[in-house]
C-alpha cells in the first residue's frame, strides 16, 4: 500500500513536467521546501493575494483614480484594486496581479481569477444598484440574472428575485471620510438564495456592500474609497 | 469601526428571516457501488458527472468498484469482485459485472423518485438481478426506500414468478432472456441523517438470500442488514456494515465530480481588460505600408503573448485586419486562450486593425480559423449576454496550413521537447478480480525538424503492478500479436515508439499523417492517416493503413517474422448533447481478422472524459477467450481539476482486456482526430463560455 501511494504520488508531481511548462508548481513548491537554506513561501490571508498598503484620503486624491477595496469572505484584509477601463457603464477594477472585479454602478457584474469566475450579470433598469436612485425610491424588488460557466456560450444561468428592506441609520468611515447611510438588507430568492447588505446614503450612493457573487464563492464586501465621476 | 459594522450587520440580520431551504441530505454508495442503502439499492442518484472509485470487502466478497453518474438520470457502476470460496475452499470466483440504474422520475411533492436497475446488465452471471425501486424523503432527515427484485434480488421469501421461470446462471453469456424472469422479492429500508454532522445510520431489509454464497459454507441468520456512513470529506465517503446477523462489510469510497473541482480553477491572473477605442481615434493604416514596422510588432507581439501562454506561430498584419496562428500552451479550453488573446490585441494593435483572423495550431497543424470583429468585441466586452452574442458574431472557417506573405515566423522553438506523463492501467480480465493493474510512467521526447516533421521517442516504465505476471504461453489460436506480452522483456525501461512523423494539411480541411519506424511496443513498421474534418461539420471520416512487422522478445530493435497489413476506415460524430462524441472503425484488425470498433465518450468542457469501446470482430468468442471480445473503458482526469494553477496536463486511467489477439489494432500515438477534435466548431461551442475569462 505504501509503495502504491508513493507512486501515485510521484505521478502526481510528475504529471504536469514537461520542457513546455516546465517543472509545475507543485514540484517547485516540494523542492523549494527541501533546498536547504529556502524559506518557504509565505501566504496571504486575502483571496487577492496582495496585501493591502497602508493608504490615507491624501493618498487617495494625489492618484485621482477611481479605487474600491475588496475582501473576500472572512479575510481580515482586503485589497486595493483601481479603475483599468470604463465600457458602457461597466467599470473593471484591477489587482496588482491582475485579478479583477466588474461593477456596473455598485452591483457587481463579473470577476476574474479569484476563484470560480461570475462571467456577467444582467440587471433590471429600475435596480437602485446598478443605478443611483433616492434612497427614498428604491423599488421594493428587482429581478437579476447571474451568468456563471457551463456549456456552451449561454453558461449557466441563475435568475433571482431580490427584495430591499431598509434598515436603521449607521454612519460608516472609510479612509478618513464620514458618509451618513442606511444599512439596507437585499434577500434574494430563485435559483439561489442569499443576502446581500449595502450602506447607502440618502442620494442612493452605495460606499459599503456585502454581495453574493456566485454559487461556490465567498460573498465580496466592497468599500468604494474614490468613486468614478 | 470594522467591528462595529459586523456587529450592527449581525444584529440587523439576526432581525431578518431567512427562507428555510428544502435541503435534504446526501446521497451515498451501497458496499456494491450503486447509490443506495447497504447491499440494496434506491432510486436515487448522484450529481450528473460524478464518478467514485470503491473498494469494498464482507465476508463473502471484496473487490473494486468504479461508478459513473452518465447522465443526470443514468448511472452506471463497474464491478469486479472476488466472490470468496465460491467454487469450493479457497477457491474464488472472479466477477465483473456492469450494473445500470436508470431514473425514470425524481421525488417531486408526494411522489417518490423511481428507478428501473440491472445488475450485471446483459449476462445471466452470479451477480445479475433485475430491480423496480422506489425512494421517498420524509422530512428534511429521513427517507424511506422500498423495491422488488428479481434474479439475485428475489431469491430472500420471494413472493412469486409473474413473468416465468428464470433460466440457471451462466456467466458471461450475453443475453437479456433472464430480464425480470424467475422469482420477486420485496426489499426496503431507510436512512436517516443523524445530527453528527456527515454520519448517515442505515437499515434494510434484503432480498438476497445469498444462495450462492450459502452453498459455499455462509450462512444468513437475519435478512436485516444495519449501517453507518460517514463523508469525512467533499472527497472521501466511508461505510461500514453489520450484515446478515453474523458478518461485518466496509465500503471506502473516493468520489469527484468534474463541475466541481478540488481547487477554484479559475484562481490566478485574470484577463487584461479590453480597451475600447474612441471615436477620435487615429484610424490611418500608413503603418501597414512599412514592411519593418509591421514585423516589429508582430515581433513585440510574439514576445508579450509568450507571457499569457501563447506562442505566435506565424503572423501577417495589414492595415485593418491581422491573421495569426498560435499555439495555447497553457488554458484548458481554447475559447479562454482566443478571448485573452483577443483582449490583448484590443490594447496593443492600432485602431486601424478591426479584423482579428485567429487560426488555432495544435502539432503543427492549423485547424480552424476564428474570425473576430474588433468592434464587435468593445461592444459586448462585460455585457449581460456576452457570451452568446460574442459566439453569434464569429465565424469559424477551416484555416489553411500556413499564411501567405506572413511578417512573423517563428523559428522551430524549441525543437526538442519533453514531457513525463503518468499512465494507470487496469486488467479487467486477467484472471483474477481486481489484482492486475499497471502504474507506468512514460517519458516522451520530440525533434521538430520542421513544422511537419518530427522524431519522436517515448520509453515506459513500469513503476509497480502486475499485469501479464504469471501468464502461461499462449494457447491463442489466432497469430499471437498481443497473447506473447508476457514474453516480451519489460525488466527495465521499454521502447514504446521511435519513430519519424510527417503531419500535413491536403488542404484546409483535410489532414495527412505518414509515420514510420517502431509504432508501438509489439510492432514497427509504416502508417499512413488521411482525415477530412471541416470545421463547421460535426462528423468527419478517416482512412488508416498500417504495414506493420511484429517486434522481437527480448531485442529492443529486432523484428519478428509476422507481419501484416491492417486499416480502417473510421467515422468520427460529435453529437453536440451531453459531450458524447461516438466514433465507429471498420477495418482489419492485427490478427488479420475483420471487424468494427465502437467507441463512445463523454467529454467535459474541463477536460474529464469517460470513454468506453467495444470491438466485435470474425474471431468468435471462443477462440477469442477470456471476456469473449475486446472492450474496455477509460477515464481521464485533467490535473488542473486537482492544483490551484491552469495546466493542459492530463491523467488517464484505463481498464480493459489486455493480451487478447482478437480485435487488437496498432497503437499510433498521433492519430489526427484526438489532435485536431478540441478545435472544430462544435468543441469551441461547447466550452465558449470561457472565452471571456
Amino acid at each position: 500500500m505504501m509503495r502504491i501511494s508513493m507512486a501515485l504520488g510521484a505521478l502526481v508531481i510528475l504529471g504536469a513536467c514537461s520542457s513546455s511548462g516546465g517543472v509545475n508548481p507543485v514540484f517547485r513548491a516540494v523542492w523549494d521546501k527541501v533546498r536547504p537554506g529556502q524559506a518557504a513561501p509565505e501566504t496571504s490571508e486575502t483571496t487577492t493575494a496582495a496585501a493591502a498598503p497602508a493608504l490615507t484620503r491624501a493618498r487617495i486624491d494625489e492618484l485621482n483614480i477611481a479605487m474600491i477595496r475588496v475582501k473576500v469572505g472572512a479575510a481580515a484584509n482586503g485589497s486595493i484594486l483601481t479603475a483599468r477601463t470604463l465600457n458602457g457603464g461597466y467599470a473593471t477594477y484591477s489587482s496588482t496581479n491582475q485579478q479583477t472585479v466588474t461593477l456596473f454602478g455598485a452591483l457587481v457584474t463579473a470577476h476574474r481569477g479569484i476563484g470560480f469566475d461570475l462571467l456577467s450579470v444582467a440587471h433590471a433598469p429600475n435596480d437602485p444598484l446598478a443605478v443611483r436612485t433616492p434612497l427614498d425610491d428604491w423599488p421594493s424588488a428587482v429581478r437579476r440574472d447571474y451568468r456563471l460557466l457551463g456549456n456552451g456560450p449561454d453558461g449557466t444561468v441563475l435568475s433571482v428575485n431580490c427584495a430591499f428592506r431598509v434598515g436603521p441609520p449607521f454612519p460608516i468611515t472609510q479612509v478618513e471620510v464620514t458618509y451618513e447611510t442606511r444599512i439596507v438588507q437585499e434577500s434574494c430568492t430563485g435559483d439561489a438564495t442569499f443576502q446581500n447588505l449595502h450602506m447607502v446614503d440618502e442620494d442612493g450612493n452605495v460606499w459599503r456592500t456585502a454581495q453574493w457573487v456566485g454559487p461556490q464563492m465567498d460573498q465580496f464586501e466592497i468599500e468604494v474609497l474614490e468613486p468614478i465621476d | 469601526m470594522r467591528r462595529a459594522y459586523q456587529l450592527a450587520t449581525i444584529g440587523f440580520l439576526a432581525a431578518s428571516t431567512l427562507p428555510a431551504s428544502a435541503v435534504t441530505f446526501g446521497t451515498s454508495l451501497n458496499i456494491n457501488g450503486t447509490v443506495g442503502l447497504i447491499d440494496m439499492p434506491s432510486a436515487l442518484t448522484f450529481p450528473d458527472g460524478q464518478t467514485s472509485w470503491s473498494f469494498t470487502g464482507s465476508d463473502t466478497m471484496s473487490g473494486t468498484v468504479l461508478s459513473f453518474q452518465l447522465l443526470p438520470n443514468v448511472e452506471a457502476v463497474i464491478r469486479m469482485q472476488n466472490l470468496q470460496d465460491w467454487n469450493g475452499p479457497g477457491d474464488n470466483q472472479a466477477e465483473r459485472s456492469l450494473d445500470l440504474k436508470f431514473v425514470l422520475f425524481e421525488e417531486q411533492g408526494w411522489r417518490p423518485a423511481l428507478a428501473l436497475g440491472f445488475t450485471d446488465f446483459g449476462a445471466n452471471g452470479p451477480l445479475a438481478s433485475e430491480y423496480l425501486v422506489a425512494t421517498k424523503s420524509l422530512g428534511e432527515n429521513f427517507r424511506v426506500t422500498a423495491g422488488l427484485g428479481w434474479g439475485r434480488l428475489g431469491t430472500y421469501n420471494p413472493i412469486g414468478a409473474p413473468f416465468g421461470s428464470r433460466a440457471p446462471q451462466t456467466s458471461n453469456t450475453p443475453g437479456i432472456d433472464h430480464f425480470f424472469a424467475g422469482d420477486m422479492a420485496f426489499f426496503g429500508g431507510f436512512e436517516w441523517d443523524t445530527p453528527v454532522n456527515g454520519l448517515t445510520f442505515k437499515a434494510e431489509y434484503s432480498s438476497d438470500a445469498y444462495v450462492g454464497e450459502q452453498l459455499a459454507g455462509f450462512t444468513v441468520n437475519s435478512p436485516f442488514n444495519f449501517g453507518l456512513d460517514y463523508q469525512i470529506s467533499r472527497n472521501l465517503n466511508l461505510g461500514a456494515y453489520y450484515m446478515r446477523g453474523n458478518a461485518f462489510g466496509f465500503r471506502v469510497t473516493l468520489t469527484g465530480n468534474p463541475n466541481t473541482p478540488v481547487t477554484p480553477p479559475d484562481f490566478g491572473t485574470g484577463p487584461l481588460p479590453v480597451r475600447a477605442r474612441t471615436a477620435d481615434s487615429n484610424m490611418t493604416t500608413a503603418w501597414a505600408s512599412n514592411a519593418p514596422v509591421r514585423g516589429q510588432m508582430a515581433n513585440l507581439l510574439a514576445t508579450s503573448l509568450g507571457e499569457i501562454g501563447i506562442s505566435i506561430i506565424e503572423a501577417r498584419l495589414r492595415g485593418d485586419t491581422i491573421d495569426l496562428q498560435i499555439q495555447n500552451n497553457r488554458y484548458v479550453r481554447e475559447p479562454k486562450a482566443i478571448g485573452r488573446l483577443a483582449r490583448a490585441l484590443t490594447v496593443a494593435l492600432p485602431p486601424s486593425v478591426e479584423n482579428f483572423r485567429i487560426s488555432l495550431v495544435n502539432n503543427g497543424l492549423a485547424t480552424t480559423t476564428v474570425v473576430l470583429r474588433r468592434s464587435d468585441i468593445e461592444a459586448q466586452v462585460e455585457r449581460p449576454d456576452a457570451g452568446p452574442q460574442s459566439y453569434a458574431t464569429t465565424q469559424f472557417v477551416d484555416a489553411p496550413n500556413r499564411i501567405e506573405d506572413a511578417d512573423f515566423v517563428r523559428e522551430i522553438d524549441p525543437r526538442f521537447s519533453w514531457s513525463l506523463t503518468p499512465q494507470i492501467d487496469v486488467n479487467l480480465f486477467g484472471g483474477d478480480a481486481f489484482t492486475q493493474a499497471d502504474i507506468i510512467l512514460r517519458g516522451n521526447a520530440s525533434y521538430r525538424i520542421n513544422r511537419g516533421l518530427s522524431f519522436n521517442l517515448a520509453v515506459s516504465q513500469r513503476l509497480i503492478g502486475n499485469i501479464g505476471e504469471g501468464a502461461g504461453p499462449s494457447t491463442s489460436p489466432l497469430p499471437h500479436v498481443r497473447s506473447d506480452a508476457a514474453l516480451y522483456d519489460s525488466s527495465g525501461p521499454v521502447l514504446t515508439r521511435l519513430t519519424a512523423d510527417y503531419l500535413f494539411k491536403l488542404n484546409p480541411s483535410t489532414y495527412g499523417r505518414v509515420s514510420a519506424g517502431y509504432l508501438e511496443r509489439y510492432f514497427a513498421g509504416v502508417s499512413a492517416e488521411v482525415l477530412w474534418h471541416p470545421t463547421a461539420q460535426n462528423w468527419g471520416l478517416g482512412v488508416e493503413l498500417n504495414y506493420v512487422r511484429q517486434r522481437a522478445f527480448d531485442s529492443m530493435f529486432d523484428l519478428q517474422d509476422y507481419e501484416t497489413l491492417s486499416g480502417f476506415v473510421s467515422l468520427y460524430w460529435d453529437t453536440g448533447w451531453n459531450g458524447f462524441e461516438a466514433q465507429v472503425d471498420v477495418g482489419r484488425y492485427l490478427a488479420g481478422d475483420w471487424g468494427a470498433t465502437f467507441s463512445l465518450s463523454r467529454r467535459f468542457t474541463n477536460g474529464w472524459e469517460l470513454s468506453g469501446y467495444i470491438t466485435l470482430t470474425d474471431v468468435s468468442f471462443d477462440d477469442f477467450g477470456a471476456g469473449n471480445f475486446d472492450k474496455g473503458i477509460a477515464l481521464t482526469i485533467p490535473l488542473d481539476w486537482t492544483l490551484p494553477y491552469e495546466s493542459r496536463s492530463r491523467t488517464t486511467i484505463g481498464l480493459g482486456g489486455y493480451g487478447s489477439d482478437g480485435g487488437a489494432r496498432a497503437n499510433i500515438s498521433n492519430r489526427l482526430y484526438p489532435i485536431i477534435r478540441d478545435y472544430n466548431q462544435q468543441d469551441l461551442y461547447d466550452s465558449w463560455g470561457a472565452y471571456w475569462q
